[in-house]
């Protein structure tokens, strides 16, 4: 399955309520926030319409909250071999 | 006459706006960006719904020729013709700064001039004007 990784880049500020619907049902809130969703044409038209304010890649899966804050992650330098 | 309470045009006018008649090349330039990220945008949909449609990976995108994808959705396959919606390197100099504006000398305005500029698409404007 292919889906959309929708950033939103713009803020919603000064957008009428109708744009900041749209953005709201795709899962966006604040100004840098991420939503994974199928795409489908019903998606993509929605997508369409807050054109201006996103930025869209491709991905073969969609991440969970947990796995994109694994991402972003930097190398701490050691492995735990074991808890203690 | 010197300080704050000094005789200048926005202190004994009370409103004065200061929007140029003309837009500056950084403001030009950034414009073109805005214009271009739409753009990918709008391709990036086309061609998750072709994959989707032909189930194919993410990986095999690379080697498609975006210009032969046609969007099967109404809505994109407008936003998709040049005539309706231009893309970037489609559209004239006149029509990425400037709109038709009724009440111009000339018929047009920077389009710096219109209220949230920055996040709308004016791509498009009345033939010949």
């Amino acid at each position: 399955m292919v889906f959309y990784r929708i950033t939103l880049q713009r803020s919603v500020i000064g957008t009428p309520q109708k744009t900041r619907a749209v953005v709201k049902s795709l899962g966006l809130g604040k100004r840098g926030s991420v939503a994974y969703q199928p795409a489908t044409p019903s998606i993509a038209g929605a997508v369409a319409q807050i054109k201006e304010l996103v930025s869209v890649e491709l991905a073969d899966k969609a991440l969970s909250k947990a796995e994109q804050r694994e991402l972003r992650k930097s190398n701490p330098g050691f492995t735990v071999e074991k808890r203690v | 006459m010197f300080g704050a309470f000094r005789a200048t045009q926005p202190a004994l006018g009370g409103l004065l706006w200061k929007v140029p008649w003309r837009m500056s090349g950084p403001q030009k330039a950034r414009q073109r960006d805005r214009l271009r990220s739409v753009d990918d945008v709008l391709s990036t949909l086309k061609l998750g719904l072709h994959l989707e449609r032909n189930h194919m990976a993410v990986s095999e995108g690379s080697q498609l020729n975006l210009r032969k994808i046609k969007p099967r959705v109404k809505s994109l396959r407008i936003l998709d013709k040049a005539q309706y919606f231009p893309k970037e390197p489609e559209m004239s100099a006149t029509d990425k700064y400037s709109v038709f504006n009724r009440y111009s000398k000339g018929y047009r305005k920077g389009i710096h001039k219109v209220p949230k500029w920055t996040k709308l698409s004016i791509r498009r404007n009345p033939r010949h004007f």
